[in-house]
């Protein structure tokens, strides 16, 4: 009797392991870890206990779960937080990242599931339109689309980048910058929370954010985009969303 | 340029490449593509200009904190001026504090709090390095001031020599020469601080590197580049200072 339950036990732990294993490839078993910049409301930002909270992680926190997984996040800066995955330090990167032709070649992005457009903030009373942006100093974070198109459009010297947006926007209270291109959706959480601040939207291509996962992880792409989709579908997406830009 | 091209479009349609055509690319979008290298080139500029107005700044704050310093430890017992001793306390202070905090929490307080209102972030950044490198400074040559024997200046003073001549023409020379293994320390220190300054926006070598990086999405190239190119700034700074040592010891035994 105690042969065939210790059997059974032995047998029933070996499946139990090779249930665990054989999901997804992840870098930490049975852990999902994502490079994000915490800095990014409402997208992704930190309470007051250093835990990443906003629409990204809320979507993550979902999907990992239906997957079997720990959502963990490994906060960095952006243009760090970019090439992790590739680095083999993180599974994806989550961080509003926008899809783009040239990150397509160091790493592999879900579907995209939802659609920004650059914003430029400046303080209230300012005299910034879109036509007078050349001549202005503009503030951006390192890395992004925003720094991208500000410095191709008006050149390096009209552009000064910082490590993170909340240092990007100290500088703009301070006038050492004269506004700054973000993301709109991420411009107005700002805007809610520095008073004196306005934003506008520019005319600039609109982007798809999707998450960026590391280059070959073909399985858990397919796993994620199918239960990214179901999350669309049902409007559960469209709820979050809504849910933090309150 | 063409070869450039395709093989970047090979990598990125996942076809085989070779390890050459692969460092090819990665060289050539890292430093040449769209000019970067003019990227890296401002960079330098921008950090021996700011290494070598902090070190200015450094040096002079230096000697003029070392020197009242010095003048206060070596007064005679029972004539302590008093105003020296003020002086002294506040520079003191000065120093403390400034040892005291980290070389990154100080850039932040003067690029984002004491200077909140200026632009120009370079000439920030090399305020705060100089007076950070005065302290240090100030306490390599204070040590060096205090290691030449009591009795030279004794000595100086006893040919009829005032106090200014005596360290100028006795106390100074000797002491330089037994710091300067520790000041070109100090300085290799400084340049590479430099680096620093990218986080209040000023556009130094590093910044340089994560630009390109960001470009990118590739960041070994950018930053191999940028530490070596420290390395030989670095490499270039010892050697000079080398010569000079060389120069003041050719004295030394005849």
């Amino acid at each position: 009797m105690k042969k065939i339950l210790a059997m059974v036990l032995a047998l029933a732990l070996v499946l139990s392991v090779a249930a665990a294993t054989a999901e997804y490839k992840t870098i930490e078993e049975g852990k999902f870890i994502y490079a994000t910049s915490p800095d990014f409301p409402p997208f992704e930002s930190t309470d007051d206990n250093d835990n990443v909270i906003g629409i990204e992680p809320d979507i993550l926190a979902i999907i990992c779960g239906n997957l079997g997984l720990t959502a963990e996040p490994y906060a960095i800066d952006f243009d760090s937080a970019l090439v992790a995955p590739s680095a083999g330090k993180a599974d994806a990167v989550v961080s509003g990242v926008t899809i783009k032709e040239e990150r397509k070649s160091s790493m592999d992005f879900t579907i995209p599931y939802v659609t920004i457009v650059q914003g430029i903030v400046f303080k209230s009373g300012a005299d910034i339109t879109m036509e007078n942006l050349g001549e202005k100093m503009i503030g951006a974070q390192s890395g992004t689309t925003g720094k991208d198109l500000a410095v191709d459009n008006f050149g390096e010297e009209h552009v000064t980048s910082y490590d993170k947006y909340s240092l990007a926007f100290q500088a703009l209270q301070n006038g050492q910058v004269d506004c700054i291109i973000v993301d709109d959706m991420v411009g107005a959480a700002y805007v809610k929370q520095i008073p004196g601040l306005e934003m506008f939207q520019t005319d600039y291509t609109p982007e798809n954010f999707a998450f960026g996962f590391a280059k070959g992880n073909t399985e858990l792409l397919e796993a994620f985009n199918a239960e990214l989709q179901k999350l669309i579908d049902d409007g559960t997406i469209e709820q979050i969303i809504l849910k933090w830009n309150e | 340029m063409e070869q450039f091209v395709a093989w970047k479009a090979m990598m990125a349609a996942n076809e085989p490449t070779t390890l050459w055509q692969q460092f090819y690319v990665l060289f050539y979008q890292a430093f040449i593509e769209n000019d970067r290298w003019l990227q890296y080139l401002n960079g330098v500029v921008t950090t021996l200009y700011v290494t070598v107005l902090a070190l200015i700044l450094g040096v002079i704050l230096g000697i003029i904190v070392a020197v009242i310093r010095t003048a206060h430890d070596q007064q005679r017992p029972g004539h302590r001026n008093p105003i020296l001793g003020f002086v002294n306390g506040l520079l003191k202070i000065y120093v403390t504090v400034i040892r005291g905090t980290p070389m990154m929490v100080q850039l932040m307080i003067m690029g984002l709090v004491i200077f909140a209102s200026s632009r120009n972030f370079v000439m920030v950044g090399a305020l705060t390095l100089g007076i950070n490198s005065g302290a240090y400074t100030a306490e390599i040559i204070r040590g060096g001031l205090m290691s030449v024997d009591h009795g030279q200046m004794e000595a100086g003073r006893s040919l009829g020599m005032n106090y200014t001549d005596t360290m100028r023409f006795v106390v100074v020379p000797q002491a330089i020469k037994a710091i300067l293994p520790a000041l070109g320390n100090e300085f290799i220190v400084l340049l590479k601080d430099t680096s620093l300054i990218s986080v209040i926006g000023g556009k130094e070598l590093l910044y340089a590197a994560r630009s390109v990086a960001s470009r990118n999405y590739e960041p070994m190239y950018p930053y191999l580049g940028a530490a070596i190119i420290y390395l030989l700034l670095v490499m270039l700074f010892t050697w000079l200072l080398g010569i000079f040592e060389r120069r003041l010891r050719a004295s030394d035994r005849r």
